[in-house]
């Protein structure tokens, strides 16, 4: 289990986060400037309102535990103060903890259709990681390659292990969804098509991040046909998927501290079929707040405390002893 | 690294004594590494990052919420067997 520490390699603007009795509740009428609507913001269940509504009740119990914040698991992570103050507060940079924590939510989402997506699977941020070292041997002997084991145990959904379903990639699963990190600073969100052969790409940095994305766009399709059943295995191609950049709102993120929050907002519209463009700068501090309250309120949901109970741990995970003297 | 099982290799073949560390990721990712007293921590973290096979520097490491640092060994740390070091992701972006 993963513990966020309060360190940051690199931090937006020092640590000059507000504590928790300064945090307030964003509204819609908060934001500065004129606005292009007048339209109240939407409370009424509609897809749109789930992206940055919560109800004052769900603020208010979040508000009370971040005034005496009592770690809590959630997945392979813990929500505490400095993952709640990264959420909550304007200037704050998204970790892999909230962006773990956000898969697993979703991985059991999925597998008990607790909502509308089928047939996906999330990752998280050691398979990117992982991903990114095999592309390295991968990139020397393009012929000679093997994929390594624990690759497979992705593709067979044995991992990421918190929330498994043992759903295959390209049998019971069409879609993967991930925020890849990049360049050291940057979030932006992927989508893999198993079934279209195509990857695509969230990210308004617009393209200068695609040769992290190639990595996955050539070795996905190995790890779709190594894991494929023997009588499918000949039709699967080992070929590169494409890359797709999904256009989105120019001049997005000009906090510059907000694209963590767009990469789970763009997951978040793409699996709920929403358009992209209802995620801007005017309601990003909502989204914030809202992906805050709803992992605050998963770590309290029965749901996923019994998923964690019947965490089984991948035998990629384990290892024996080595001899570092040898 | 050597990924040879040692559970029933004897310790300190030249006499000098020897100490086995637990290295836990994320995810539950975990290894023993067997190494001398005096050796640099480096050589763990390195080996720790192949084992997962991640890129060398994709961890920060923590032993009793104390960063290690490369050139620290474990008697620096007055570290024993079975001691458990942490391998955190410390992955941070905004712009």
């Amino acid at each position: 289990m993963t513990s966020a520490r309060g360190s940051k390699k690199k931090p937006a603007k020092g640590n000059t986060a507000p504590p928790p009795a300064e945090w307030e509740r964003w509204t819609k009428a908060k934001g500065k400037g004129l606005h292009l609507s007048d339209t109240p913001l939407p409370q009424d269940g509609s897809p749109e309102s789930s992206l940055y509504h919560f109800d004052e009740d769900s603020w208010n119990r979040f508000m009370a535990w971040s005034l005496n914040p009592k770690p809590l698991p959630i997945g392979p992570s813990i929500l505490n103060l400095s993952v709640a103050t990264r959420m909550v507060c304007l200037g704050q940079w998204l970790g892999n903890e909230e962006m773990d924590a956000f898969m697993f939510i979703w991985r059991v989402n999925t597998t008990l259709e607790r909502w509308a997506p089928r047939r996906v699977a999330f990752m998280n941020a050691m398979f990117c990681l992982q991903i990114n070292a095999a592309y390295n041997n991968f990139s020397v002997d393009r012929r000679g390659y093997d994929l390594p084991d624990f690759l497979l145990g992705y593709g067979r959904g044995e991992l990421p292990s918190h929330g498994r379903n043992d759903q295959v990639w390209g049998v019971d699963v069409d879609r993967l969804y991930f925020p890849l990190f990049v360049n050291g600073n940057h979030w932006i969100a992927v989508c893999i098509n198993i079934i279209e052969k195509r990857v695509q790409v969230f990210d308004f940095s617009r393209g200068r991040n695609r040769q992290h994305v190639e990595k996955f766009a050539a070795l996905i399709p190995r790890i779709v046909k190594a894991v494929a059943p023997p009588q499918s295995k000949k039709q699967l191609l080992l070929q590169p998927y494409s890359i797709v950049e999904v256009p989105m709102k120019a001049r997005l993120n000009k906090s510059c501290c907000d694209c963590g929050v767009y990469a789970l907002k763009h997951l978040e519209c793409h699996l709920l079929g929403l358009d992209l463009s209802l995620v801007d700068d005017e309601n990003i501090q909502g989204c914030r707040q809202k992906i805050a309250v709803d992992l605050w309120e998963a770590t309290h949901d029965p749901i996923y405390a019994e998923a964690m109970k019947q965490y089984v741990p991948s035998p990629w995970e384990r290892s024996g002893s080595y001899d570092l003297e040898d | 690294m050597s990924a040879a099982q040692e559970d029933d290799k004897k310790p300190g073949d030249e006499g000098e004594a020897q100490i086995i560390l637990k290295v836990k990721a994320q995810d539950r990712f975990e290894a023993s590494f067997r190494m001398k007293r005096s050796a640099q921590l480096i050589k763990l973290m390195n080996a720790s990052c192949e084992r997962f096979c991640v890129d060398f520097n994709s961890f920060v490491f923590f032993f009793d919420g104390c960063r290690l640092l490369a050139g620290q060994t474990p008697d620096d740390l007055d570290m024993k067997d079975g001691d458990e070091i942490e391998a955190v992701l410390n992955l941070r972006g905004g712009p």
